[in-house]
């Protein structure tokens, strides 16, 4: 498969981590994990591109984010934990809605196996 | 060498320029930190050399100009003037405390100058009369209040800047009681200065004077606790702000 870049990925990555988050709360660093991991190593995200992301997730209240609690083994800065609202499950119904639309159109266009 | 300055001054490089409050600023510092560990972490556990490591998990993070970009836009534009704020009113990192004070007296000095004039046209057009008889008294007791504080605000920065270094040597308890006695000196001074400057019934000064100091006493009260609350953050800024982005 193919690598799948920043530009592919546009107006799409809010709805992987919301997709990601929704089982468990996890911070910047584990979001990234999980995505890479679900992409099975064809998603090529620059990093740092996940923060702006989970800002702009926040804001809108699709996400609920805290300071981890209490000492860590880990050395250096507190974590922040990014965890779903229930206005983010709504969000992410939505989405996966509009993206399932979205494979139909296309793939019925391209003849493609769906 | 595992150095965590190269890692803190690829994050300064991105937040540094961004435009918001400085808790903003802080979140994003201490979270981009907290990941560029944690990726060096990770593949330095795979075996890969700390230094090089730690090289590439800032090359992983993407181009910085790009990123300070994204954040950016993240900032709400009421965050913005907030930061404005933060920027007039508070010491930069950089700045001595003589050149906050100066900086802050020539704005204490503007402000005073505009709400003096700004009120004295106002008393004008309501006839130099008994302002309680306005029926626009309470908009100018409003507009007097929210000048007040400004110059309360713009006063107190200084004072602490200039009292604090002056009690530096002199322990804490000293320190603490000096600015204390001093901020109520200068706000109850202020006060009836400006009473002075806006009232045209002399003879209702000195009791106006007395509540603007009150009103002061109240809101040296009311900065030490904020100051008091914001005091973590400031000492977690400090680390961040000392690092010479340029160099």
């Amino acid at each position: 498969m193919s690598d799948i870049t920043g530009n592919q990925l546009r107006g799409h990555l809010d709805s992987m981590i919301l997709s990601v988050v929704e089982s468990s709360e996890a911070h910047g660093f584990e979001i990234l994990k999980r995505l890479e991991v679900a992409g099975e190593g064809a998603l090529k995200l620059k990093e740092g591109s996940v923060y702006p992301a989970l800002y702009r997730l926040e804001k809108a209240g699709w996400l609920k984010a805290q300071w981890e609690e209490g000492e860590s083994n880990r050395r250096g800065p507190r974590r922040r934990i990014y965890r779903i609202t229930p206005k983010g499950r709504r969000q992410l119904k939505t989405g996966r809605e509009e993206w399932n639309a979205f494979v139909s159109v296309i793939g019925g266009i391209l003849g493609a196996t769906t | 060498m595992n150095d965590p300055l190269t890692l803190m001054l690829a994050v300064e490089r991105v937040v540094r320029p961004i435009d918001a409050p400085n808790s903003t600023k802080l979140r994003m510092r201490e979270e981009l930190y907290g990941h560029l560990l944690d990726s060096a972490q990770s593949m330095a556990e795979q075996g890969m050399n700390r230094a090089v490591a730690e090289q590439r998990a800032i090359e992983n993070l993407g181009d910085t100009s790009q990123l300070t970009n994204q954040l950016q836009r993240t900032v709400p534009r009421l965050d913005r003037w907030t930061a404005f704020v933060e920027r007039t009113t508070w010491k930069q990192p950089v700045e001595t405390s003589l050149h906050f004070a100066i900086r802050m007296a020539g704005w204490a000095l503007v402000e005073v100058a505009t709400a003096a004039l700004l009120l004295w046209v106002l008393k004008y057009c309501l006839g130099f009369g008994h302002r309680e008889a306005s029926p626009l008294f309470p908009l100018v007791m409003a507009a007097e209040f929210v000048v007040a504080v400004f110059i309360y605000a713009l006063a107190i920065g200084p004072t602490i800047a200039l009292v604090s270094r002056g009690f530096s040597a002199r322990g804490d308890v000293i320190r603490v009681v000096g600015l204390v006695i001093t901020l109520v000196v200068v706000t109850s001074a202020g006060g009836a200065l400006f009473t002075y400057l806006v009232s045209t019934d002399l003879a209702a000064s000195f009791r106006e004077a007395v509540r603007w100091a009150m009103l002061g006493c109240v809101f040296v009260l009311m900065m030490f606790i904020v100051a008091l609350l914001d005091w973590r953050e400031k000492r977690r800024l400090e680390s961040w702000l000392a690092l010479d982005v340029a160099g």
